[in-house]
C-alpha cells in the first residue's frame, strides 16, 4: 500500500474524518468552558458538521472506493449524508434552549450526536457487513446514551433501558444472519457476495439468513414485528433527541437496506414477500395504533411507524424507480417531522410540558403564525397537495404502479386515509377549541431559523417536486 | 477433527438459549448475561467459517464483535446504574411505568 493509495482512502472519508476529528476535539474543549458560554459549543457542532458538508459536497464529483472494498464515497451515499447534515444541524439548533431548561446542556450532549452522525455516515457509505455492523453500533450506543440523558426522569431511564436492551438483541440478530451469510458465500462484501453463491437464490440456507440480517435492519427502522420499543423510548427520550432519533436513524437504517436489496443476491430471491407483508403490517399497526393516543411525542412515533410503512412499499417496487422515490421521501419526511418536532420542543418551557394534545387547544388564537405552521407540517404528514408529503407518497405510489402492484397501491392509499384523521384532529384541536390557559413557547432565534428552514422544504419541495425528483434519481444511478 | 456441524449446532443452541432469557427472565441482571449468550454464538458461528474456509476474515469479525458487544454492555450497565438510583429494583415488571 503506498502513500498515494492511502491519500486517495483518507480523501474519499474525509466527511467522516472531520466528524469524529471535531467530536474529539470538542470533548475536550467543552470541559474547559465556562457556566454560561455554552452557546460556543453549539456554534463549534454546527460549524463542524458545515464543514464535514462542504467536504461531502466537493468530493461528490467521482465514485471513491476506499479501505479495500470496506467503504463507498458515491453519490447514493452523498444524497443520504446530506439527510443526516440536515438533521443534525437542525437538532443542535433547537437543542439550545431546550437543553438549559432541562439541564442537560452540556458538552457531551452535542458530543454524542456528531459521534452518532459519523457512524451513519459510515452506514451510508459502507460496502462490507463488517463496515455496516461497525457504523451501526456506533450510531445506536450513542443514542442510547442520548435517550437516557434525562437522568434523574425515571421514564427517560427506562426508555433507555428497553432501547439498549432490544438494540442489542436485534444486532445478534443481524449478526447472526451475517455469520450465515458468511459460512456460505467465504465472504463479506457487499458485491463479492452474489459472485460467491453457489445454492441458487432459493437455498433455504440463504433465505435464512436473509431474513435474520433483514429482521435486525428492520428494528432500526421501527417496522412490525419490532416496532415495541417505539412508542416508549420516543416518549421517553429528550423531546430534541426523539426529533434527531425519529429521521436521521431511520434514513440510516433505509441507506443500509436499500444497499443490501441493491444486491442482486438478495433481488433474486423472494425475500420481496416478506418485505412487502411488513410494509402493511407497519402502516396499518401505525395508522391505527395513533387513532387512541393521547400524548404527541407517542402520536409522532406511531407516526413515523407508519411513514416507515409507507417507504417500504416504495423498496418492495424495487428498480431506480422505488428506490429514488424512499430516498425522497425519507428526504421529504425529514424536514416535515423536524418541523413538528420544533413546535413541540419549543412548547417545553416553565411547568408547560407541551406532550398532551389537548394542552394546544386553541393555540390559533393566541399564535396564529405558529398554529399556521402546524397545520403545514401536520397537512404535510397526512399529505395533502400541494405539501411535500403529498409528492413522497405519490413517487412512491407511481413506483408501485409502475411495476404491477396495483393491490398494494390501493391498500396504501387507504391506510394513508386513517392516518390522515389524527393529524387533521390535531388541527381541529389548534383551530376550533377555546384555550384554556395562555402559551408560552420558547421561541429563540435559532428556533425560528429550524421553523423557517423546515416550512421552506415542506412548502419547497411541495412546488418543484420533479426537480428533487431527479436529484434522487441521479443519486441512484450515480453508482 | 470435529465437524463444522458441531460449532454450528452449539451456536445455535447458545442461540436459542440466549433468546429465551431475553424473553422469558424477569431481572435486568440475567437478561443482560443473556445477551451476551446470544452475540458469542454469533463468534462461535464466525471462527467456525472462518476455520472452514481458510480465511481470516471470520476470526477479525469475531474480534470487532467482542469489542463492540463490551463497549454496548458498558452502556447498559451505566444506564442500569442511573435507573437503580432513581428507582432501586432489578426486575423487569417494576421498571414499566410506559404503556400503549
Amino acid at each position: 500500500m503506498s502513500a498515494a493509495v492511502l491519500y486517495q482512502w483518507v480523501l474519499a472519508s474525509l466527511p467522516e474524518i472531520v466528524v469524529v476529528t471535531g467530536a474529539c476535539i470538542l470533548l475536550i474543549v467543552g470541559q474547559l468552558i465556562r457556566r454560561g458560554q455554552e452557546h460556543l459549543i453549539v456554534w463549534a457542532a454546527v460549524a463542524v458538521v458545515m464543514i464535514a458538508a462542504l467536504a461531502t459536497f466537493l468530493l461528490a464529483g467521482e465514485v471513491r472506493p476506499a479501505y479495500s472494498g470496506m467503504f463507498i464515497a458515491d453519490r447514493f451515499a452523498v444524497f443520504f449524508k446530506f439527510v443526516f447534515f440536515l438533521a443534525t444541524v437542525l437538532t443542535f439548533l433547537l437543542s439550545r434552549k431546550y437543553a438549559d431548561i432541562e439541564g442537560i446542556g452540556i458538552s457531551e450532549y452535542y458530543v454524542l450526536l456528531l459521534l452518532s452522525l459519523s457512524g451513519m455516515m459510515i452506514m451510508a457509505s459502507a460496502a462490507d457487513l463488517l463496515s455496516i455492523y461497525v457504523g451501526l453500533e456506533l450510531m445506536v450506543l450513542c443514542t442510547y446514551v442520548l435517550t437516557g440523558f434525562l437522568r434523574r426522569e425515571r421514564r427517560s431511564n427506562e426508555a433507555a433501558l428497553k432501547y439498549v436492551i432490544l438494540g442489542a438483541v436485534s444486532t445478534g440478530m443481524f449478526l447472526y444472519g451475517v455469520s450465515l451469510v458468511y459460512g456460505l458465500t467465504g465472504t463479506t462484501a457487499l458485491d463479492g457476495m452474489a459472485a460467491a453463491v453457489t445454492g441458487g437464490p432459493r437455498d433455504p440456507a440463504l433465505l435464512l439468513a436473509v431474513v435474520f440480517i433483514v429482521a435486525g435492519l428492520v428494528f432500526k427502522i421501527g417496522a412490525v414485528p419490532f416496532h415495541m420499543w417505539l412508542p416508549d423510548v420516543y416518549e421517553g427520550a429528550p423531546t430534541t433527541v426523539t426529533a434527531f432519533m425519529s429521521v436521521a436513524p431511520k434514513a440510516a437504517g433505509f441507506a443500509v437496506i436499500l444497499r443490501v436489496f441493491l444486491n442482486p443476491l438478495v433481488a433474486a430471491s423472494d425475500v420481496w414477500i416478506i418485505v412487502a407483508a411488513i410494509g402493511v403490517v407497519t402502516m396499518a399497526l401505525g395508522s391505527f395504533a395513533a387513532l387512541v393516543q393521547d400524548n404527541f411525542k407517542r402520536l409522532l412515533a406511531y407516526s413515523s411507524i407508519a411513514h416507515a410503512g409507507f417507504a417500504i412499499f416504495g423498496l418492495v417496487a424495487g428498480g431506480p424507480a422505488g428506490i429514488a422515490s424512499v430516498m425522497l421521501y425519507l428526504l421529504i419526511y425529514a424536514f416535515m417531522t423536524l418541523g413538528i418536532f420544533a413546535v413541540v420542543v419549543m412548547m417545553r418551557n416553565g411547568d408547560f410540558s407541551g406532550e398532551a394534545i389537548p394542552d394546544y387547544a386553541g393555540l390559533a388564537k393566541s399564535h396564529p403564525g405558529l398554529a399556521f405552521l402546524m397545520l403545514l407540517y401536520l397537512f404535510s404528514l397526512a399529505g395533502i397537495p400541494p405539501t411535500a408529503g403529498f409528492f413522497a407518497k405519490f413517487y412512491v405510489l407511481v413506483a408501485l404502479v409502475e411495476q404491477g402492484f396495483v393491490a398494494l397501491a390501493v391498500v396504501a392509499v387507504l391506510l394513508s386515509a386513517v392516518a390522515a384523521y389524527f393529524y387533521i384532529r390535531i388541527v381541529m384541536v389548534i383551530y376550533m377549541r377555546d384555550p384554556d390557559r395562555s402559551f408560552d413557547p420558547a421561541l429563540t432565534p435559532s428556533v425560528r431559523a429550524t421553523l423557517a428552514l423546515t416550512a421552506a422544504g415542506t412548502i419547497g419541495i411541495g412546488l418543484f417536486p420533479a426537480w428533487f425528483l431527479r436529484l434522487a434519481q441521479t443519486s441512484v444511478f450515480g453508482g | 477433527m470435529v465437524p463444522l456441524s458441531w460449532y454450528i449446532l452449539l451456536g445455535v443452541v447458545l442461540f436459542v438459549v440466549g433468546a429465551a432469557g431475553v424473553l422469558l427472565r424477569r431481572n435486568i441482571l440475567v437478561v443482560l448475561m443473556s445477551l451476551e449468550l446470544l452475540l458469542n454464538s454469533v463468534n462461535i458461528n464466525f471462527i467456525a467459517f472462518g476455520h472452514y474456509h481458510g480465511d481470516l476474515r471470520g476470526r477479525i469479525f469475531a474480534i470487532f464483535v467482542i469489542a463492540i458487544t463490551a463497549a454496548e454492555v458498558a452502556v447498559a450497565l451505566g444506564i442500569l446504574v442511573a435507573l437503580v438510583r432513581n428507582k432501586s429494583t432489578l426486575k423487569v415488571d417494576d421498571v414499566t411505568m410506559m404503556k400503549g
